[in-house]
């Protein structure tokens, strides 16, 4: 009875698939069984039906490929959780000494059977949905190794398959509904590849990971060091864009996972990719300084906009992609033709960098269904290496770049205004030297002065009791003269004599006492006081002095002074010591320009004549005042040569000086225009055409 | 009777103003004492109890004690005794420091002795 139901079922099914060497993908080494005719399929759990001897004449005719997940689907191919599927091979001779691995590719639960015995397992199918365990479609080779099939012996093929998860989901998240469970056999070249390709698959995962972490820690600390460094803080944002995208990558790879969270892990490599894109305008516009474009996040959000539709119609492709990352491309190298100028420098490398990376994108995009992106593994490796590290190593170069650049130019910089710092200090410190020199020299002057006055007085004082004793004398020879009528005939012409040298003493020792006057009054700065000055009379006294003292200086020459002076100047309360010095100061620096131009230098009256010949002016100062009503403003004009504008700026600093060598302390209007802002007033310097205009105004 | 008391460390002085004051002297309304160092001054001072002196006349930079330290000892230990200063450093702070010591009035080098001989007889009529 059990003899005649299995030769019937032997009778009844149809003749195994025979397995040929030529049914095989050439390239590839495979062949897909789940498509093709002669599986049965039975919903449901059962160990006996993995016995070669069952009888499933009652299953479905249905392949694993027909299986749907739909809730509506009809009973033939409706999928409850978990079933098995069977189907009967033979191989032929074209075969023979081929070792043939399998090959599954599920997201569920698997165990493979022939003739009854388990041939591998991926994941765990099982009857209670809690305790399924779903695998992931990557690499899943029969383990340990191959199997050996005999040629023409007839195999009878079972999978236990489960998959449990909830179609709700796959609607949601759009993933096609069939559980394709994806049964073939392999050739060794394949098993070799898919072997190959997980392990390199690893350590590209783990390279890649280790390398973006890296990468981000070594922008964080840069960008922590300088915060302000835009170019950095993008660089930064991409690498971490990056590093999430590849987790993602990696995660969904590396884990088992199922089919969902896989889908959801795989979602940061997406919007991982897709942030870092306009990333890289942002750097483009930063390395030229410039605020980054709105259409840069409006390009973002458009590309957000298409991944959502593009995960509902995953039909679609990597278009949106493609369309995106152009768009990218073109948008930087807009910025590029227009700031071409500012990206030579060291811009450039970001420009190549973000290029490379656009370009390796576009190749991954375009390329990623052909052969020759499959089928060698190092291809995908050497591409995503371009696109993850370009950018960071074109902004360490650019980096370098700038550092370098920078500090040339510092350097350079540095060592001007050293060489210029100590030509000044030089300058400085012989005029130190002459200052300390005038300092003492105004300290002995003082004490000479004071000294003289103690022999002075004796002098000043002797003379004059000596006159009043002369005349005492004289009386007395007057009254003798007459007492006694005596002519003596030269004693009074001599006591004359003697008094009018007397008076020739008290003259000179008066004029020497006000010549050491003036020497302690110009040593000692004065004393400070403000008292109503007359400013005419003031400038007419310090003008003249100022023109006697240069005439009787090392080097004289022929000046006319002239003084416009407005009879209304008045008064003002000043420092009348300090104020002269103001004049002096002016007046002195007017000859010394004047002397420059080379007119009048000769003291014979020749320059006069040579002046009229040739109709050059004669040099002249001109000294005027005038009055408003709120100030009163005292002119020092020559027709020297005038100060050129780079002098004009610096004239007022102290220890500035155009005079050569020790001739200038290069303090004279240093101090004239301190001593003018003591007496709240201000210094402008004009140009006279020819020649300079010091101009002091002075409230009133 | 004035008795006055004139203190510098150059000898010359006193024939300057023995020679300038020789009309006062020589009517006796004017007596003339000599002192050429501050020690010596004080001394002389200490001589008669009190001290017959009335005004002194004092320079300021002399070898040992200064006119100034002679100004305060003078006005410490005899108040009534008016003391004014000659020198020949003129300048603010000499003259400052001699009024704030207690000095009637500050005189410079060289002297003026119409000046001088008008303080003295705004003295003595204020004393006669």
């Amino acid at each position: 009875m059990f003899a005649i139901a299995w030769i019937t079922a032997l009778l009844v099914s149809a003749p195994p698939f025979v397995v040929s060497d030529s049914l095989f993908n050439p390239t590839t080494g495979v062949i897909f069984l789940s498509a093709r005719d002669g599986w049965t399929y039975m919903p449901g759990d059962n160990p006996a039906y993995a016995d070669p001897l069952y009888d499933d004449s009652a299953w479905f005719h249905t392949s694993p490929a027909q299986i749907r997940l739909n809730d509506d689907a009809p009973d033939s191919v409706k999928w409850n959780g978990i079933g098995w599927f069977r189907f009967r091979f033979t191989i032929d001779s074209t075969l023979a000494d081929i070792p043939l691995w399998w090959r599954v590719g599920t997201w569920g639960g698997l165990t493979l059977f022939i003739d009854g015995v388990e041939q591998s397992s991926w994941g765990r199918p099982s009857a209670d949905p809690d305790s399924v365990i779903h695998d992931h479609p990557l690499n899943q080779l029969s383990r340990p190794g191959p199997t050996r099939l005999e040629i023409g012996r007839t195999y009878t093929m079972a999978v236990r398959y489960a998959n449990v998860q909830e179609p709700a989901t796959f609607k949601w998240m759009n993933i096609p509904t069939d559980i394709d469970p994806l049964i073939r056999l392999a050739k060794p070249q394949y098993a070799q590849f898919i072997l190959d390709g997980s392990r390199v698959g690893l350590y590209q995962n783990i390279t890649w990971i280790a390398v973006l972490s890296l990468l981000t820690l070594v922008f964080l600390f840069f960008w922590m060091l300088n915060r302000s460094n835009k170019l950095v803080g993008s660089t930064l944002v991409f690498t971490t864009l990056l590093f999430i995208a590849q987790l993602g990558n990696s995660l969904g790879g590396i884990l088992q996972l199922d089919h969902v969270r896989s889908t959801l892990i795989q979602l940061l490599f997406t919007f991982g990719i897709g942030f870092a894109i306009p990333v890289m305008i942002i750097m483009m516009y930063h390395v030229v300084g410039r605020q980054t474009p709105k259409i840069a996040f409006a390009l973002m959000g458009f590309y957000i906009a298409m991944t959502v539709f593009q995960f509902m119609n995953p039909n679609l492709g990597s278009i949106t992609l493609i369309v995106y990352i152009a768009l990218s491309g073109a948008l930087v190298l807009r910025r590029v033709v227009r700031d071409w100028a500012l990206i030579k420098r060291e811009g450039w490398v970001i420009l190549v960098s973000i290029m490379m990376v656009v370009a390796s994108m576009l190749t991954v995009l375009l390329t990623e269904s052909t052969e020759w992106y499959q089928q060698n593994v190092y291809v995908p490796f050497t591409v995503v290496s371009f696109i993850y590290l370009s950018i960071p190593i074109g902004m360490l170069i650019h980096i370098i770049l700038n550092y370098t650049r920078l500090n040339n130019e510092r350097n350079q910089k540095l060592e001007k205004e050293v060489a210029e710092a100590t030509a000044h200090l030089k300058q400085t410190m012989a005029q130190l030297v002459q200052q300390e020199k005038l300092a003492s020299l105004g300290q002995l002057t003082a004490g000479i002065a004071h000294e003289i006055k103690n022999p002075l007085n004796f002098v000043n004082n002797f003379a004059s009791v000596s006159v009043e004793l002369v005349s005492e004398a004289k009386e007395e020879v007057e009254r003798l003269v007459s007492t006694f009528n005596i002519q003596p005939s030269t004693l009074k012409e001599t006591l004359s004599d003697i008094d009018q040298n007397l008076h020739k003493i008290v003259e000179h020792g008066t004029r020497a006492d006000k010549i050491v006057k003036s020497m302690l009054l110009h040593s000692r700065g004065g004393s400070g006081k403000m008292e109503p000055t007359d400013v005419n009379a003031l400038l007419q006294e310090y003008g003249n002095l100022a023109f006697h003292g240069m005439r009787a200086g090392k080097n004289p020459i022929t000046v006319d002074i002239r003084y416009e002076l407005d009879p209304k100047a008045g008064s003002i309360p000043m420092v009348a010591e300090d104020f002269s010095r103001v004049i002096l100061n002016l007046c002195n620096n007017a000859f010394d320009a004047m002397r420059d131009v080379g007119r009048g230098t000769m003291d014979d009256g020749r320059s006069d004549s040579l002046n009229s010949t040739f109709n050059i002016q004669p040099s002249t100062l001109i000294l005027r005042t005038k009055r408003t009503p709120s100030a009163i403003v005292i002119d020092v004009e020559d027709n020297g040569p005038g100060i050129p504008d780079e002098i004009k700026a610096r004239i007022l600093e102290p220890f500035f000086t155009t005079k050569k060598g020790t001739e200038g302390t290069g303090l004279g209007l240093s101090i004239s225009m301190d001593i003018i802002t003591a007496h709240r007033g201000e210094l402008r310097i004009e140009d006279a055409h020819p020649g300079a205009r010091f101009v002091i105004r002075l409230q009133s | 009777m004035l008795k006055f008391l004139v203190v510098d460390d150059e000898v010359d002085v006193e024939m300057l103003f023995r020679q300038h004051f020789r009309k006062e002297i020589r009517s006796g309304e004017l007596i003339l004492e000599f002192a050429f160092s501050g020690d010596e001054a004080l001394r002389l001072l200490r001589n008669t109890t009190p001290p017959d002196v009335m005004y002194i006349f004092s320079d300021i930079n002399m070898p040992g004690m200064t006119g100034i330290e002679l100004l305060a000892k003078v006005k410490a230990e005899f108040p009534s005794i008016h003391v004014s200063m000659i020198s020949a450093y003129g300048d603010d702070d000499n003259m400052r420091n001699a009024m704030s010591t207690g000095a009637k009035e500050f005189f410079t080098k060289p002297i003026d002795f119409d000046k001088l001989k008008e303080e003295i007889r705004l003295y003595s009529e204020g004393a006669l």
